[in-house]
């Protein structure tokens, strides 16, 4: 007998999960928007997120909580829907969220650190992603503020159609209201944000399990690729598998050895950064505040540009800078402590900051 | 070897003759000495340069010809290596500034881009050849070009050295991570994809009773093979030409390119057509 899954019920299968996984992902926002109602006169007496620093921080230390950067994302529009955060600090949580999305390749490998496997195996990738992504999103931070606060992108503002908007209001509405009645106020937030992994642990099980051997990318490993290439491959991988850490586990298949260039992997992580955001712009088109998508855009928009700038002019000595970096810290395990003991004080920092 | 010298007159043309003449030394194969003539005035005075070149040629022992042509020069000298079938063409760089710089490195680069033949790009005042640096990146085209390397090392009885640069990374955990800091003996040892081409390049050399020798170094290709140029003090450095059709030219970075900008060695780029 064969045990091999029938091709059409696995099709099935996935769109099941997929439809599911997009109301889970529709009824997360509603409650995550309900909850930040009610969250923000609490954030407001507290002073927890006064300003676009402690933003940054909450952002970034709670990717590493949830070992995700996109819930948090989602979280950071809920809260500016329900006026609890300005647009500002909306970007700034959201830019947190993807310095600490990271954490989670550098956290796997650190396990494998502490049973007892050399840093550089353990921790090289993770290290590639964390300081690509910092190094992009540090000027990011600065210059999106800018754009912000300037309102420079302020005619960019999209949303979905009100009628599709009060549909699905009118579908969520019962089930929001019957939430809230047993998980009130603060509660509904971290119910909401506890239905949003959920939502996005079905979305994977939904999405094609993308290979890319076959192509001439299965020589990736090998051959040396031009930056732009293996820009636009990492961005076109992370537009379907949403997540960078997903997209750069998608390499591992086309290296039978387990390696790849260093020459390829920095270009196609700083691709996948851009396209990141693609579930977040499409969590803010069923925001009420027509803002939310300007502040996911000019996040997008800014990481495109400075990455194509750094691609297009000094990309030579910027790969040479990170990959310095990443074997300064991995040096030794003086150089990794410190560097861990940053990673999580920075954020805690940023948060507590006034 | 069938060897195509070109000289535009300047003193840097004459002193990549010279090295040319240091491989046609060892070849009983005619040289054959070019001038294209893009202005009629300079005629007389490329002409009496060429005689002057084919008399030092003569001098070793070596038979020429030469030739002028008249038209643009980066077009008459791939037709006259095309035409006259040659296996390498030589060429010198000159060290000018501004626009001259420019339209001389336009010609040098049509050149090395179009050839069908190998190029050799003359750099500096360099004349002997005893060392060569042969970098290969695996595979038949890898082979190829350690192959040019050892018909040059035979004429002129240089020793060759067999580079391969190994840039990767770990992956994920599979990784067998010994294998990323190896020597070459250490991958030839343990018969890797590397240590096996490794061994097949330095087998073509002892086939051309060649001296030989592998060498692996670890890091970002284009940096690691102008270290080892650095410490290395080689003669030559010999590199393949980036791929120039299909899905590949566009899809795969210009080593080559970056190594001839970056290095003041001469480079003989090979064509694997």
């Amino acid at each position: 007998m064969s045990t091999t899954a029938h091709p059409r019920r696995l099709h099935l299968e996935k769109i099941f999960f997929g439809l599911l996984g997009l109301f889970v992902f529709l009824l997360a926002l509603q409650l995550m928007r309900a909850g930040a109602r009610d969250l923000a006169p609490i954030l407001k007496s507290t002073d927890l997120l006064k300003t676009p620093v402690n933003s940054l921080g909450f952002g970034w230390l709670g990717a590493y909580m949830v070992l995700s950067g996109s819930p948090v994302a989602a979280a950071a529009l809920s809260l500016f829907d329900g006026s609890a955060i300005t647009e500002l600090q909306t970007f700034t949580m959201i830019n947190g969220s993807r310095m600490g999305a990271s954490f989670i390749v550098l956290f796997i490998g650190f396990i494998y650190l502490l049973r007892g496997h050399e840093p550089k195996r353990s921790l090289s990738m993770g290290l590639l992603s964390l300081l690509t992504t910092w190094t992009i999103y540090i000027p990011v931070l600065f210059i999106g503020s800018y754009f912000i606060a300037n309102g420079t992108f302020d005619a960019v503002r999209i949303t979905a159609a009100s009628k599709l908007v009060s549909f699905i209001d009118s579908i969520f509405e019962p089930i929001v209201q019957w939430i809230t009645g047993w998980a009130p106020g603060l509660l509904i937030f971290v119910v909401g944000v506890g239905v949003i992994l959920l939502a996005f642990n079905l979305i994977d099980r939904a999405l094609p399990e993308l290979k890319l051997g076959g192509t001439e990318f299965d020589q990736a490993p090998r051959l040396l690729y031009k930056p732009i290439v293996m820009f636009l491959l990492g961005g076109a991988v992370t537009t379907f598998s949403m997540s960078v850490s997903v997209s750069l586990s998608l390499l591992v298949p086309l290296s039978a050895r387990g390696y790849i260039r260093r020459e390829n992997v920095i270009p196609y992580i700083m691709g996948a950064n851009i396209t990141t955001f693609v579930d977040t712009l499409v969590a803010s088109l069923f925001m009420n505040q027509p803002q939310a998508f300007t502040v996911v855009f000019v996040e997008m928009a800014t990481v495109a540009i400075i990455s194509i700038i750094i691609l297009l002019t000094s990309y030579r000595f910027y790969e040479r800078q990170v990959l310095n970096l990443a074997n300064r810290i991995t040096a030794s395990r003086r150089n990794l402590s410190i560097f861990m003991l940053l990673l999580v004080g920075i954020p805690i920092i940023l948060l507590w900051i006034r | 070897m069938k060897l195509l010298l070109c000289s535009d007159g300047s003193p840097a043309a004459a002193q990549a003759a010279r090295f040319g003449m240091e491989i046609a030394r060892g070849s009983n194969e005619l040289v054959e000495l070019i001038s294209v003539v893009e202005h009629p005035r300079d005629a007389d005075k490329l002409r009496s340069n060429l005689e002057a070149l084919g008399h030092e040629i003569e001098a070793i022992g070596a038979q020429c010809s030469i030739k002028l042509r008249h038209g643009h020069a980066a077009e008459q000298i791939l037709d006259e290596a095309a035409e006259w079938n040659a296996d390498l063409i030589v060429l010198g760089r000159a060290g000018q500034r501004g626009l001259t710089r420019f339209l001389m490195g336009a010609t040098a680069h049509r050149i090395i881009q179009y050839a069908r033949c190998s190029v050799l790009l003359h750099k500096g005042d360099q004349l002997t050849l005893k060392k060569i640096l042969a970098c290969t990146a695996g595979s038949d085209p890898g082979l190829r070009d350690v192959d040019m390397a050892g018909q040059v090392a035979e004429q002129t009885q240089a020793e060759v050295t067999v580079l391969h640069v190994m840039s990767q990374v770990a992956l994920s955990d599979k990784a067998y991570l010994p294998d990323l800091a190896a020597s070459a003996e250490e991958l030839i040892e343990r018969q890797t994809r590397e240590g096996q081409h490794l061994k097949a390049a330095i087998e073509k050399l002892i086939a051309r009773s060649v001296n030989g020798r592998p060498k692996v170094r670890h890091g970002f290709v284009v940096d690691e093979i102008l270290a080892e140029v650095r410490e290395g003090h080689y003669d030559l450095l010999v590199v393949g030409a980036h791929s120039a059709h299909g899905l590949t030219h566009w899809l795969l970075d210009d080593v080559t390119a970056d190594l001839l900008e970056e290095t003041n060695l001469p480079v003989l780029v090979v064509h694997s057509a």
